[in-house]
């Protein structure tokens, strides 16, 4: 399945993709910029090491999210976030509705739990706490 | 085979470890004062991640194992 594909079949899957690419790359100015935080410790470096982390982190929540998706997929037995024939879901969630459902609801919780990490980041920067 | 399983490896410690380890260092950076010791730790292990993540992947590709996608 080539890039255009991809998009067509499943745009999340092709926004991860590119996501995961540039976060690869970007992983090795991340490392710097916590060097630079670690070594010389300063306010420029320290403002430094918050912005690239939260760029760091926006950049790797397309990956969380799938990752969680995938996870769940299994754990409920493909009866949620996989991509198989309606009737053949409608049989898998009867079988495992429980698991179902509280995929569904995981997902959400570990998105707000994903998102916890940057506001208090954010925060503890802008009020001093951190 | 084994050389590009093993920088896939690599790579997959520090792209997961990475996405661990930045929530953590974002939540402990609210630790109180006497619990902040954690962070520095929590620091050296996302660097030691980031570098894994990156210069493994890298190395993945220019060994001809990326195939486009």
């Amino acid at each position: 399945m080539n890039r255009q594909d991809l998009r067509r079949y499943d745009l999340e899957a092709w926004i991860h993709v590119h996501f995961y690419k540039i976060a690869s790359i970007y992983s090795i100015i991340e490392a710097l910029a916590i060097l630079a935080h670690i070594a010389a410790p300063s306010g420029i470096t320290e403002a430094i090491f918050r912005i690239s982390t939260l760029i760091y982190w926006a950049l790797l929540t397309p990956s969380f999210y799938e990752l969680s998706k995938g996870f769940l997929m299994i754990y409920s037995r493909g009866s949620a976030y996989s991509h198989i024939a309606e009737n053949i879901r409608e049989r898998l969630v009867r079988r495992y509705y429980s698991r179902a459902m509280l995929a569904r609801i995981a997902l959400y919780v570990a998105i707000v739990i994903w998102v916890v990490g940057p506001i208090a980041f954010i925060a503890g920067w802008l009020y001093g706490w951190g | 085979m084994a050389g590009v399983s093993r920088v896939m490896l690599f790579h997959y410690l520090g792209y997961f470890g990475s996405m661990i380890l930045i929530w953590l260092v974002m939540v402990a950076t609210l630790l109180p004062h006497p619990m902040r010791i954690l962070l520095k730790p929590l620091e050296a292990l996302l660097l030691i991640a980031s570098l894994l993540f990156g210069i493994f992947g890298v190395l993945y590709v220019m060994r001809g194992g990326h195939r486009g996608g």
